[in-house]
């Protein structure tokens, strides 16, 4: 066996230590703070709310928009404040995976925007916030199918990893972000950057199937927690 | 009556007969949660839950209080904490027989306060308001309270029960808009503050069985402090 | 102007109750006139930044990110580092900030937080200086609001000079042939000017200290102090279409050289 180690000393599965809290904003609508390793991030939610101009909103449902974006010191190298392709990427696919899981019927002609700011970024940066993006829709109650977790997974010098930070990224040579609903079993964002087989594709999926389900017991834990702090005070747990 | 909380997702009943509602959805014979809340069983078809977060889901024959946001030809737009603005025509605020169109928008303005209800809503077009009833119309002073919607059943209580003991021990009138808004008809500010704190324990406990009492204790706690 | 606002309204009825409780000498939340609401910050915690610290001012949330590059030096300044100053409102910190470029207020902002770093130094600018006319290092100062309770300006000079007083850099050394060479050693910021931001807004007859947001929105205008070493005045701003007295600048003036002290205090002692 080689004698591969990830240089924070993780096993290949291994997650980072997540760190999560809801209702972080007070004029948001929903917002929640979430931590893998180094990589943190503030998702906000405003809506469901009026869209403008009027006549073009949806006829019968609501619209989801995203904006992922990144702190200009959120970064080693300093990057610009203006939106770059690859946040505006990002910010679609992020909202496609969120197109998936909110009931937008509910709501006709009106939008649910979605704001996530990137506060220090050490990989997995739009998993991370599809994570806190989940906990901040249901801290603005909105209704949705399931929940969504996502996790990074890749490979790097021939290993399998999952949870990749910012260098493991850099090197890897493939990186492939997956995020679901878990209870319902079904993928809403994949992409992947590299090159894998097939064989190689299988195992990473049923790794992050794995990791998923880890990191979604902790989003429930911390949407009960957030309620049970009062529960215990009254001594009714 | 033991209430559980449930997420998006919970498995709640099982049966072909049950019926999805505005916070579940179905699968197969499956009723799941879609929101955060409260739920409790009950006899009914339709399952349901008390959701703890979120914003006014309108229904026909609520009273709500709306903040006047702006001025069209014939109506005004009201923000109602929902994911609409309501519209109130004028004819609908027509109070006294012999009101003028010309006299209305002296009457209500920009940012003013209404009491009104809701005459008609669905899902496609905004809310329509009425404030022509008894009891109804611009509220001219007090504080407003902000409050989830979903807990305002738990601010009125059984009855009323909540809502009359809170407003017989502090002396004062209160106006609950089911949108989650809530209006304190006094200048008395020790009073005001103090009714910021009932509702604030509201919103915090709204799940934590015993809540009567408590806000009772707080009530007698803080009204003995100042006399 | 777009023709809508998702906006915060303050109802008639609340202006109408603020400014009555400012007549009997009271705010909303039973501040005094000159009173700052709670000051926490909390710093070092964005490892990717040389310096950073986020600040919450009652419910206002402001974080301040410091970062330093090596960049070329103004043609006429070629001994000194440089200075940016950005300032942002994303609209997660309120559903009146649209997405998109910063807007006037936002820019305002950076400005008057700029003024205050500038003259006096907040660093000496000489000392960021490593081949003259050719390279220097550029200080970065980026101010970003996360949610906004009112006065943001104050939340952000308080976020800028707590993230400056923590914030390391990477030395760099020049070789004999003028290569410049990164070190392993981090070295601090040396900060020998000390600048507190005061903003007061004038309501009615009445001249109050850090506006929440209501008080903010209702006020005739606002006038930014900003008071350098204790004693010195380091800018001023007015912004809002009211006017002031010269009675009400002095008073302002008065106030900003008492409270200085105080502020300078919460933030030397959140830091050590």
């Amino acid at each position: 066996m080689s004698q591969f180690k990830r240089s924070d000393g993780r096993a290949n599965d291994e997650l980072r230590p997540i760190k999560a809290e809801m209702h972080v904003l007070k004029n948001a609508d929903g917002s929640a703070y979430f931590e893998m390793g180094n990589t943190k991030v503030i998702a906000a939610v405003y809506g469901p709310r009026e869209y403008y101009p009027k006549q073009l909103a949806l006829p019968q449902e609501s619209m989801v928009r995203v904006r992922y974006h990144m702190i200009p010191f959120s970064v080693k190298e300093r990057k610009s404040p203006a939106l770059t392709r690859r946040e505006i990427e990002i910010s679609k696919v992020i909202k496609e995976a969120f197109g998936g899981c909110i009931k937008k019927d509910l709501f006709p002609r009106s939008t649910i925007d979605v704001y996530i700011e990137v506060l220090n970024a050490d990989g997995s940066t739009r998993v991370a916030s599809i994570n806190a993006v989940s906990l901040a829709l249901v801290d603005a109650g909105i209704f949705l199918y399931d929940l969504v977790a996502a996790v990074s997974v890749g490979k790097i010098h021939d290993q399998l990893i999952v949870d990749l930070t910012g260098d493991e990224d850099q090197n890897s040579e493939a990186d492939m972000p997956i995020a679901m609903m878990p209870s319902l079993n079904k993928i809403l964002l994949l992409q992947m950057d590299g090159t894998l087989t097939v064989e190689e594709f299988s195992n990473l999926m049923k790794m992050g199937i794995q990791a998923i389900k880890k990191i979604y017991e902790i989003q429930k834990e911390t949407i009960r927690s957030s309620l049970e702090s009062v529960l215990k005070m009254y001594g009714q747990t | 009556m033991k209430r559980e909380i449930v997420l998006p997702s919970t498995l709640l009943e099982t049966g072909d007969d049950l019926k999805p509602g505005l916070t579940t959805y179905k699968i197969g014979p499956n009723i799941f949660s879609g929101i955060l809340g409260l739920y409790e069983k009950t006899d009914s078809k339709e399952i349901n839950v008390i959701p703890l977060k979120g914003k006014y889901y309108p229904s026909i024959g609520d009273r709500v209080v709306g903040i006047v946001t702006k001025f069209q030809v014939f109506s005004w737009n009201v923000d109602i904490n929902s994911f609409h603005e309501a519209i109130l025509p004028f004819s609908n605020a027509i109070k006294k027989e012999r009101q003028f169109y010309s006299d209305l928008n002296k009457l209500i303005s920009i940012n003013d306060v209404i009491y009104a209800e809701i005459i008609s809503f669905d899902r496609f077009s905004p809310p329509t308001l009425s404030i022509k009833k008894k009891g109804l119309g611009k509220i001219t002073e007090g504080y407003i309270y902000e409050i989830t919607p979903g807990k305002i059943p738990r601010l009125i209580g059984k009855n009323q029960s909540m809502i009359n003991m809170i407003k017989q021990m502090l002396g004062i009138r209160i106006i609950v808009g089911k949108n989650g808004r809530v209006v304190a008809l006094t200048q008395d500010f020790n009073k005001i503050e103090i009714l910021g704190e009932v509702i604030q324990k509201i919103e915090n406990e709204s799940h934590v069985p015993g809540l009567t009492d408590r806000i009772k204790n707080l009530l007698e706690s803080k009204l003995n402090k100042t006399s | 102007m777009s023709d809508f606002k998702y906006g915060v309204f303050i109802p008639k009825i609340k202006q109408k109750l603020i400014l009555n409780l400012l007549n009997n000498k009271k705010r909303v939340d039973n501040r005094d006139f000159i009173e700052y609401r709670k000051i926490k910050i909390k710093y070092g915690h964005i490892p990717n930044a040389d310096g950073c610290a986020e600040v919450q001012l009652g419910n206002t949330i402001v974080i301040a990110g410091v970062k330093l590059d090596l960049t070329n030096p103004y043609p006429s300044e070629p001994d000194r580092g440089t200075l940016i100053v950005n300032a942002e409102f994303p609209p997660v910190a309120s559903p009146d900030f649209e997405p998109g470029p910063p807007d006037e207020n936002a820019i305002e902002l950076a400005r008057i937080i700029d003024r205050g770093l500038r003259k006096p130094e907040v660093v000496d600018f000489k000392k960021l200086c490593i081949v003259p006319g050719k390279k220097v290092y550029g200080l970065w100062i980026d101010i970003y609001a996360l949610n906004h309770d009112g006065n943001l300006i104050d939340a952000a000079g308080i976020a800028t000079m707590a993230a400056l007083l923590t914030a390391k850099y990477t030395k760099v050394d020049v070789s004999p042939t003028g290569e410049i060479i990164k070190t392993n050693e981090r070295l601090p910021l040396e900060v020998i000017n000390f600048p507190v931001y005061i903003t007061h807004v004038k309501i009615g007859e009445h001249l109050i200290i850090d506006p929440n947001l209501e008080e903010e929105m209702i006020a005739d205008c606002k006038l930014t102090t900003i008071i350098s070493n204790g004693n010195l005045i380091g800018g001023i701003q007015k912004s809002g279409s009211g006017a002031l007295s010269i009675e009400d600048i002095n008073q302002a003036l008065e106030n900003s050289l008492k409270i200085y002290p105080r502020i300078k205090e919460i933030i030397t002692s959140s830091v050590k």
